[in-house]
């Protein structure tokens, strides 16, 4: 099984060679093979710099792109190259590399195609965001439920782990904003399976999140119009 | 409706035309694009030369006045176009954000070879 790491890096100078040192340690480890590739979505500060001396695999995108369309140059990166499994992971240090392991087994056991890593499932985590993310988060999680009588709870969560079907799936076609809880619709409604699996999430260690909070209201009404209009299951 | 603005909506919709042409003649703008502006362009000229068909629809459709329903009509079609504007760019949005995800993956194939 071929395994990569997709790390969407923007501004994370300060952040990323201790994310990328801890899966190598973790590979040395637990003698796992876990490749990595740094998507820079054309940072402005030295992130390109750090990528370039510590010889961290890495695609620089020419120009920014947003959330969404990194992560999907890392699917089409993945595709290209044959990967079974991509799993996109934090370049901030938020999420825990000793936890995809737990990701993976539902893929590699054929229980699931896409497998997201969640704060709410039990109190692995004791990072579980600000009260309104979460009543917004509760919403979402709603609007999707309503929507495909499946039940997410993590739905901002990006922390997950897809096959090669789903790799297929978003390279053809990804949303370029509010990516997460979109992209897990149109997983849904191709009627592949997803798995929600206990993660624990660290905040962020340096700078900034992308998502303030004024920005969060706004976030969650595109959300759920997106959901809402996206079209039904395919039978 | 007044003679003179008669006049001035076709003298407007003939400079339109005349631009537009000269636009798809330079190759400024695609034939495709230009037909949305040709139409509304048209529909103007048609309220220009037969003004007592427009006065007639004026008062079914409850305007004051036909200036008015002009108004109403050249607003509708703005908006017409701004909305195929709009997914012109989506579209286009889409294929520049292609174009950079496989120059930046070609981009770095190369460096890789080159190490």
């Amino acid at each position: 099984m071929k395994i990569l790491i997709i790390i969407p890096a923007f501004n994370e100078e300060k952040n990323i060679l201790n994310v990328y040192k801890s899966i190598l340690d973790y590979n040395k480890k637990n003698k796992t093979r876990y490749e990595v590739i740094v998507i820079n979505d054309g940072s402005i500060d030295n992130t390109g710099l750090v990528l370039d001396e510590n010889k961290i695999p890495h695609i620089d995108l020419i120009q920014n792109l947003g959330i969404g369309g990194a992560v999907q140059t890392g699917y089409k990166y993945a595709k290209i190259n044959n990967y079974d499994i991509a799993i996109q992971f934090d370049g901030d240090g938020q999420h825990d590399v000793s936890y995809v392991k737990h990701l993976i087994d539902p893929i590699v056991n054929k229980k699931a195609n896409m497998v997201i890593g969640s704060r709410f499932l039990d109190n692995t985590s004791e990072f579980k965001s600000t009260k309104a993310r979460r009543i917004g988060i509760k919403l979402i999680s709603w609007v999707i439920n309503f929507k495909t009588k499946v039940r997410i709870n993590d739905v901002t969560s990006g922390f997950r782990a897809i096959d090669k079907n789903i790799i297929n799936l978003f390279c053809s076609d990804y949303p370029t904003e509010y990516p997460e809880p979109i992209s897990t619709v149109k997983v849904v409604n191709h009627n592949y399976k997803v798995k929600e699996v206990p993660v624990k999430m660290k905040e962020r260690q340096n700078g900034k999140s992308s998502i303030t909070s004024w920005k969060s209201a706004y976030y969650m009404f595109n959300v759920i119009i997106s959901i809402l209009v996206m079209g039904r299951r395919i039978k | 409706m007044s003679g003179s603005l008669r006049i001035l909506l076709l003298v407007f919709s003939l400079i339109w035309i005349l631009g537009l042409l000269f636009l798809l003649k330079k190759g400024k703008i695609p034939v495709k694009y230009s037909i949305v502006w040709l139409s509304a362009i048209f529909i103007l000229l048609l309220v220009a030369i037969f003004p007592g068909l427009f006065i007639k629809v004026t008062n079914l459709l409850g305007f004051q006045t036909t200036s008015n329903m002009i108004i109403g009509i050249i607003l509708t079609l703005l908006l017409l176009i701004t909305l195929v504007l709009t997914m012109i760019i989506s579209n286009q949005k889409r294929l520049i954000k292609n174009l950079i995800q496989e120059v930046s993956i070609i981009n770095e194939k190369i460096n890789n070879k080159k190490q």
